[in-house]
């Protein structure tokens, strides 16, 4: 090979990958508006796992992008359904994620940006947990590795960042 | 509130939260008090926090959207034995690759054993199985015997974990024994030679494909096996392709990600360039890295590589070229390097180093390029062509700096513009012999073409670097890369840079050299409108030239550049009377303006003479037309391009009077001198080489024609993006191919190459419906012969339909159809 890739064209080609495996497993596979991304990431990573064995060494940043691009990407999906059905002249449609367990509430998915979006700003760090505990759904072993920090710290880190999301969404205003 | 305000409020409050939260809820309120010592705010946040507390886990965002790692690409289900999958049983797993699992099958009619591949469920995406049927069905046709035949192919559904699976499958040729191509040189302990030659071999097998429009894509030691006798056998062609729906132009970038990184070209790794036969030249480079045990950076320089003949370093390095451009052309040009090599011939391959130390030259002297840019570009289409034109075309430069210093002097002191006269004479003529220098070695080493697209794109990028503040200089110098460019095929990169001409002449003040400039940037572009068939567009370049030049009527060369680009309007347009009038006219312009024996007028009368003997009644117009060929052989040289197609077009008129002995000799002397200036991709080189294999057909060498025929197919079909008309055009060559391979008793190419392009499609115009039909009639010609009198007839039958529906039965295919079922039934 040439020149290596710098670590910012690497990442950049995970993320594209990721994003348009996604968004065109979202078009083709999805009639309605519930999410498999199970399907869709699992392409990605054989596709990248091809795309270079060193690179997956890096496991670590491999999970903290696909963790982003998914949340992107069903963020994306998300807007563009809503502008298509207001569009179409019906009232906009939540995207929500269905598989929560029975006994609470759907999360809408653009509520949820919304809120990790003002977490970024204030605690960049836990916005990192949930993308690899909740977009990438990794156990909080395999965060603390990817992450270089304790179990500990991050079931500490993932617990404030529901709690303070939970609070967030409750009140639909500045969480803190 | 400020961000960092924020952070560092949200600081505290988290921290409280966390050493409160796993207190008893009695007890936090206490503990609120005392650490938040009567800041209300403060207690707020964190009280609302621990409200919201639910411990270490509960509903929400319990459940991850996905679950990466448990994605690890294990084998998910296996297909027991004794599965049917088609027509084939399974008997045991061979084992696992990274596409999926292969299978060792049997097939009861007929009686065989097969290596069945199983793709992963993953892959089998609604567009990917579109695809990969249709792949399948070209790969099943390729027959060759260092490639696994495809038998046959499916999708099997079956029910796992729940999931409704489809898995795309296809079985091929079980190797017997086989071992992939790296162990079984090991294991045998395989000397270089043999090495070399199986090397040989299995890319010439890999070019077999290519011919036929198949690119592997994955070329691996794992996809070559060898068997027990020793034979390579080369397997899973153009599966990467079948299966990877991203192939699709839109998505090529996700596209480049399917492969084995460690054997992708770069173009093919980056998504950026074409994934054409070179992706496979590379990975063949790759391999017999691989093959002589040599560490795998591909750039290792001879003395790294002390033990290795200099020879094959050469190979290695043009194999595994950075650029495609510069690799071996095809997977048989490199085949043919290592046989020679072998031989212990003189290899084509020229040393790496030299590459280099060129484009070292060229840097180093880009200042001096850039300098006399306009004048020295202006004479590299003439270097290129012929160095016998170089001393001319110096004289000439000399002539027009002198002219130039004259102008200047009148304006400014004499003395000093006479200085920067002869500076920039010095300037220009150094330059010119670094150039002249450069061009000879160059060519000696690599032949031609590479070296005048590596001068302009060089130029090119360093005008674009460099922002000068003198637009007129700008602007000429962009026009005449574009005319290099445009010379040498490369018709984009030459659009770009007539673009860039007029964009540096926007809005500068019009005097005259600006508005001859303008004037010559848009005769530029009409010329490449013309010669992408946008007529009309064309047309408006010339109307805004003429505009131009309405009001420089004393500007006659202006004058006559617009003429030419009318006459050549007309003549493409097949106007040939309006065409005939306005090279008259340009001929007796330049004969005064420039005078009777010049470059220009020698160019004019070549115009006109084409246009003699295509317009009607026009006397000795096959004289007119010989005599200015003999004119321009002398003037510009046998070599320049207006003398080779000049010879062309008197080729053409020797067709039309059915002189075909004279019109083949004057169009393989042409073809030959075409391509090697300006290699087989030119455009104009394509419609020369298919006049020639026409004319070859005419004198019964149809094997000639055919060889021809096939190769010109290849280059059609790798053009990216496909030129206008290009669909007929390959519908065309292949019916060309069919014609000449039944003729020359190749039957089995005959029905093949025209086999793959059957169903009608829906966008058809009339006369790509046609053709389409023609070639049908064609393929059923070849199998009547084969004695597939079955398949003939209902080939026929269907096209006699189709052809009376669209045409009505009086169209002459339609009689042709219903002639040859005649024929095929008195044949009996």
């Amino acid at each position: 090979m040439t020149t290596p890739p710098s670590p910012e064209q690497l990442s950049r080609t995970i993320y594209d990958a990721l994003h348009s495996l996604a968004e065109r497993l979202l078009v083709e596979q999805r009639k309605d508006h519930t999410l498999q991304p199970t399907a869709l990431v699992h392409e990605a990573y054989l596709r990248l796992q091809r795309l270079d064995g060193e690179l997956w060494g890096e496991r670590g940043r491999f999970f903290a992008v696909a963790g982003k691009a998914m949340r992107s990407v069903l963020v994306d999906h998300a807007r563009r359904r809503g502008a298509q059905k207001r569009g179409g002249g019906a009232s906009a449609v939540q995207t929500v994620f269905e598989d929560t367990p029975s006994g609470s509430d759907p999360v809408d998915v653009l509520d949820l940006e919304e809120a990790l979006v003002d977490l970024e700003k204030i605690d960049e760090g836990l916005v990192r947990v949930v993308e690899l505990l909740f977009f990438a759904g990794l156990t909080a072993a395999e965060a603390a590795e990817v992450l270089g920090v304790s179990e500990r710290t991050v079931k500490r880190d993932w617990r404030t960042a529901r709690t303070w999301l939970k609070a967030r969404l409750d009140s639909g205003a500045s969480g803190t | 509130m400020s961000t960092d305000r924020a952070t560092s409020d949200w600081t505290r409050v988290r921290a409280l939260y966390e050493q409160l939260c796993d207190l008893p809820a009695a007890e936090r309120e206490a503990a609120l008090t005392r650490v938040c010592d009567g800041d209300a705010e403060l207690r707020a946040a964190v009280e609302k926090l621990l409200a919201h507390d639910s411990g270490e886990g509960d509903s929400f965002l319990g459940a991850p959207v996905a679950r990466l790692t448990n994605l690890a690409p294990t084998e998910t289900f296996e297909l027991a034995k004794g599965t049917e999958i088609g027509a084939f049983r399974i008997v045991r797993r061979l084992g696992q690759g990274g596409m999926g699992a292969v299978y060792e099958a049997e097939q009861q009619n007929p009686q065989r054993r097969v290596a069945l591949k199983v793709l992963r469920p993953e892959l089998a995406t609604a567009e990917a199985l579109r695809r990969f049927d249709i792949e399948v069905e070209s790969l099943a046709r390729m027959q060759h015997p260092d490639i696994a035949r495809v038998h046959a192919a499916g999708i099997h559904a079956i029910e796992a974990q729940g999931l409704h699976l489809r898995l795309p499958w296809y079985a091929m040729e079980l190797v017997a024994e086989a071992r992939d191509l790296v162990s079984h040189a090991r294991e045998q302990e395989l000397d270089r030679a043999q090495r070399l030659g199986l090397l040989a071999r299995v890319a010439e097998a890999v070019h077999h494909a290519h011919l036929r429009g198949i690119v592997h894509r994955d070329l691996k030691p794992a996809n070559v096996l060898v068997d027990e006798s020793g034979a390579p056998k080369v397997i899973d062609f153009g599966i990467a392709r079948a299966i990877d729906q991203s192939a699709r132009p839109e998505t090529t970038r996700t596209g480049a990600l399917l492969g084995t990184p460690r054997y992708m070209a770069p173009e093919q790794k980056s998504g950026s360039g074409d994934v054409d036969a070179r992706c496979d030249v590379w990975a063949l480079g790759c391999m017999l890295r691989e093959l002589l045990e040599l560490p795998s950076a591909p750039r290792a320089t001879s003395s790294a590589n002390a033990s290795l003949p200099r020879e094959l370093d050469w190979i290695l390095a043009r194999a595994c070229a950075e650029l495609p451009a510069e690799r071996y052309g095809s997977a048989l040009a490199l085949a043919e390097d290592l046989r020679r090599c072998l031989r212990g011939d003189a290899v084509l391959a020229a040393p790496p180093s030299f590459v280099y130390e060129w484009a070292k030259l060229l840097k180093r002297h880009r200042t001096a390029f850039l300098g006399a840019a306009t004048v020295l570009i202006a004479l590299g289409a003439g270097l290129l062509i012929t160095l016998d034109a170089l001393q001319r075309e110096r004289e000439t430069s000399e002539q027009l700096s002198r002219s130039r210093a004259e102008s200047e002097a009148r304006r400014t002191a004499a003395e000093s513009a006479t200085a920067r006269a002869e500076q920039e004479l010095t300037l220009r003529t150094s330059t010119l012999d670094l150039f002249k220098r450069t061009i000879v070695t160059a060519r000696s080493r690599f032949g031609a073409g590479l070296t005048l697209s590596q001068v302009v794109s060089e130029l090119g990028a360093e005008l674009e670097r460099s922002p000068v503040d003198q637009p007129l200089a700008v602007g000429a110098s962009w026009t005449y890369l574009a005319e290099v460019a445009l010379a040498n095929g490369n018709l984009a990169e030459a659009e770009r840079m007539q673009r860039s001409a007029l964009e540096a002449l926007e809005g500068v003040t019009l005097d005259e050299q600006v508005r001859h400039e303008r004037a010559l940037g848009l005769c530029g572009l009409a010329d490449l409108y013309r010669q992408t068939r946008r007529f009309e567009e064309c047309a408006q370049a010339i109307a805004a030239a003429r505009a131009l030049a309405a009001d420089a009527p004393q500007d006659e060369r202006l004058q006559s550049s617009i003429l030419r680009r009318e006459v050549l309007l007309a003549l493409q347009q097949g106007r040939f009377e309006t065409a005939f009038a306005s090279a008259d006219e340009n001929v007796a312009l330049r004969e005064r303006v420039f005078g009777p024996a010049e470059p220009e007028t020698v160019e004019a009368r070549l115009d006109r003479g084409v246009a003699a003997t295509n317009a009607p009644d026009v006397p000795h117009a096959l004289d007119m037309l010989e005599e200015a060929c003999e004119e321009a052989e002398q003037v510009l040289g046998p070599l320049h391009q207006s003398t080779l197609i000049g010879k062309n077009n008197l080729a053409g008129a020797l067709a039309k009077r059915e002189e075909w002995p004279r019109c083949a000799a004057i169009l393989e002397e042409t073809a030959e001198a075409f391509v090697k200036l300006y290699g087989a991709e030119h455009p104009s080189a394509q419609a020369l080489r298919s006049n020639l294999a026409n004319a070859w057909t005419m004198l019964d060498r149809w094997a000639d024609a055919g060889a021809l025929f096939e190769e010109l197919l290849v280059i059609a079909e790798r053009r990216s993006p496909p030129p206008p008309g290009a669909a007929l055009e390959l519908l065309e060559l292949r019916r060309m191919v069919s014609i000449s391979k039944r003729r020359s008793g190749d039957l089995a190419r005959a029905v093949e190459v025209v086999a793959g392009i059957c169903p009608f499609e829906e966008r058809d115009d009339e006369a790509q419906f046609a053709k389409r039909c023609a070639c049908r009639i064609e393929c059923a010609r070849a199998l009547a012969l084969q004695g597939d009198k079955d398949g003939a007839r209902g080939l026929l039958e269907e096209t006699r339909d189709a052809l009376i529906a669209r045409f009505g039965a009086e169209h002459s295919l339609a009689a042709t159809a219903i002639r040859e079922l005649a024929a095929l039934e008195a044949r009996g």
